[in-house]
């Protein structure tokens, strides 16, 4: 995340994934549209979750307890942790206390965020990725590209050699030759899993349930055949009802992959309490901080709170629709990415992100929870100046100093500055191609045209016309 | 102080709440989807079941249900079904058996129902907005009954059928059960280049058959 324009530099010198994130980001919007087409009351529905979201948050510590009181009541175990590191060790002590070193699990942006999987691989368990965009990133040793479809980068002919390293189908193998192939290899694993992990979509406080959306069905085999069963949430999943469910199963697949409904919801209340139930015998909830009570603290970065991590943003944005995912060097990547990066890991190593937007607030007007991303992000480009100015009285930039008080005396007078323009237009006529390759100009003019300057300053051509 | 009380303490901090102070209700639920006409639930439950995928047959009268799954596991190629626990599906037991099918309870050995070619089970509710059937595990043993088979043939009558997932929520038992299931069309993925294939993790083909409610005389 440090390197954010290197990066993006690089994303935009690779033709194969610049034409594979067009077609992903042009279909989902694409999509999304025409999903919206039959849906109406599309603001009303983003006006009342966001409602809903709001209210949850503002009370957050009540709807927390009413939740994990109701959970343990159906004889979930819910732990809390603070940090990533709690989370991972919590998982790991879970997975030693059920006697297993196989896992399988769902896909769980949380999960990534901690890096369970490290944690889990340190700890001797192989926590094997059963989502199939997720398996082949963990095949191929990335992360992913798309908090939604996180293997969209990849072209079938490289998902084909990989799998044909891995295991050993052909190359040239269709989309649903390595999708079958991939089914008899997770199906093995499924079957001898210990341990299933899950994120979750939603907590519900009245009734201390969890939410799964899915289209594979790989969530419903993690929650249903393993012995044991653990879901890491982020601690702003909460939402008070199950009715409140309806609006955001509206809103949710809409927004992320433009379907009316994902193939498959599970709604999970507590362990098998029969000998006839089929499902885990131990449910963990693991409730995750890790900087999420930072954002809390002020109304305006308590919005990002609201993302339900559809996507959508990502699918609108100029600048994730050129550079892609990794770029960002982040878990979320994104416009949403950008905003949430730097306050949960730290505003001092995501410090390129605020700026990797051009403000143009296509997220804004696509995010179903109403979140102001753009005015987000220009939050946090003053936080990372205020930190700037701060080093800066530490150690000033002596050569912006002496540029800025040049400027300044040929500012304070007609002449001075009629002599400034005539110097600059000749300077601009003669040096142009070569004042462009040098710095301070060189670096602002990566990424831009230098216009020209005109022939004749402007009060020239007033006095001739005059 | 323990994890939890950290952490709650964290939020009531950055909040700049008590403990116990006063919560105000939640916004009231809004009326997401207006209902449907009764008469139309059918005709647009199935079209949104093929809508995403799904087949749907619909059976005048239940003497009509063995000789339709027959005819599907037939056309399917499937010798071996998981039957879950509901009655009506394990009425069809011995009938299915004389015809040559091997019937297994899904509470067989994971081997043998990883090998079974269908599942059979039925719904407790289907939902004619989203095409949407509601498995209820407290209710039949059918989670792995309509999961792990490539072909799951679902049975539903018609006087189960609501109209929208608002209505759908409120439907549910009080308390929950401990695992509810709703369907939509068959097992997805578009990971590969945004090609969509069926059958990735759970069953390829959902075939609902819709029993029509006993007419009053």
């Amino acid at each position: 995340m440090e390197n954010f324009a290197a990066n993006a530099l690089a994303a935009l010198a690779n033709p194969i994934q610049r034409e594979a994130l067009h077609k992903a980001t042009t279909t989902f919007a694409e999509r999304r549209l025409g999903v919206l087409l039959r849906a109406p009351n599309w603001q009303d529905w983003r006006t009342h979750a966001r409602a809903i979201k709001d209210h949850t948050l503002e009370h957050l510590d009540y709807y927390l307890q009413q939740f994990a009181n109701n959970a343990a009541a159906r004889g979930c175990v819910v732990h809390w942790a603070a940090t990533g590191d709690d989370a991972n060790r919590i998982v790991t002590e879970i997975t030693k206390a059920a006697n297993t070193t196989a896992a399988v699990k769902s896909k769980s942006m949380t999960t990534e965020e901690i890096h369970l999987n490290e944690a889990l691989a340190k700890a001797g368990v192989d926590a094997v990725e059963t989502d199939l965009g997720e398996w082949i990133i963990q095949l191929a040793g990335e992360v992913p590209f798309h908090i939604v479809v996180p293997a969209i980068h990849k072209t079938r002919a490289q998902i084909g050699q990989l799998l044909h390293e891995k295991i050993g189908v052909a190359k040239d193998a269709s989309a649903a030759e390595l999708t079958a192939a991939a089914r008899v290899v997770l199906r093995e694993k499924f079957a001898a899993a210990g341990i299933g992990i899950s994120g979750g979509n939603f907590l519900i406080a009245e009734t201390g349930s969890l939410l799964i959306l899915e289209n594979e069905g790989n969530a419903r085999l993690c929650t249903s055949l393993p012995r044991v069963h653990v879901a890491v949430v982020g601690i702003e999943k909460v939402i008070p009802r199950n009715a409140d469910l309806d609006v955001f199963l509206k809103l949710l697949p809409r927004s992320g992959t433009g379907q009316d409904l994902t193939t498959y919801q599970s709604l999970l209340t507590g362990p098998k309490t029969a000998a006839s139930h089929e499902g885990p015998a131990e449910i963990h909830i693991v409730l995750l901080d890790n900087g999420r009570t930072r954002m809390l603290r002020e109304p305006k970065t308590r919005q990002a709170l609201a993302c339900i991590r559809c996507g959508a943003c990502l699918n609108a944005c100029p600048v994730y629709q050129q550079v892609g995912g990794h770029a960002y060097g982040s878990v979320y990547p994104g416009p949403i990415g950008a905003v949430i990066t730097p306050q949960l890991v730290s505003l001092k190593r995501g410090k390129q992100l605020p700026f990797a937007s051009t403000l143009c607030g296509a997220c804004r007007e696509v995010c179903p929870v109403k979140i102001d991303i753009p005015e987000l992000l220009l939050h946090l480009r003053g936080e990372v100046l205020v930190g700037n100015q701060a080093a800066k009285a530490a150690a000033p930039d002596r050569l912006q100093a002496l540029g800025f008080s040049i400027w300044a005396f040929f500012m304070r007078g007609k002449r001075r500055y009629a002599f400034a323009t005539t110097l600059a237009r000749c300077c601009d006529r003669m040096f142009s191609p070569l004042l462009r390759h040098l710095p301070p100009l060189s670096g602002w003019h990566k990424g831009r045209e230098l216009p020209r300057l005109a022939k004749r300053s402007f009060r020239a051509q007033w006095r001739k016309q005059g | 102080m323990s994890d939890r009380e950290k952490i709650l303490a964290a939020v009531r901090e950055a909040l700049g709440t008590k403990e116990g102070a006063p919560v105000p209700q939640p916004p009231p639920p809004v009326t997401i989807s207006l209902p449907l006409q009764s008469t139309e639930l059918v005709a647009h439950f199935a079209q949104r079941v093929v809508a995403v995928g799904g087949r749907v047959q619909r059976l005048a009268a239940i003497t009509d249900l063995l000789g339709a799954v027959l005819a599907t596991l037939h056309a399917a190629n499937a010798h071996s079904v998981v039957l879950s626990d509901a009655p009506i599906v394990q009425a069809m037991r011995q009938p299915l058996t004389e015809n040559g099918i091997t019937c297994l309870r899904s509470d067989a050995e994971l081997n043998h129902l990883l090998a079974a070619d269908a599942g059979i089970t039925t719904a407790q509710y289907g939902i004619a907005e989203t095409g949407t059937l509601i498995l209820d595990a407290g209710r039949e043993r059918s989670r792995l009954a309509s999961l792990l088979p490539p072909l799951h043939l679902c049975l539903l009558p018609e006087s189960q059928l609501l109209s929208t997932l608002g209505e759908a929520l409120r439907a549910l038992p009080h308390p929950l059960p401990y695992a509810i299931t709703f369907v939509s069309g068959p097992s997805r993925t578009a990971d590969i280049e945004l090609q969509l294939v069926v059958g990735v993790h759970g069953p390829k083909d959902l075939c609902v058959l819709l029993i029509e409610s006993q007419k009053q005389h």
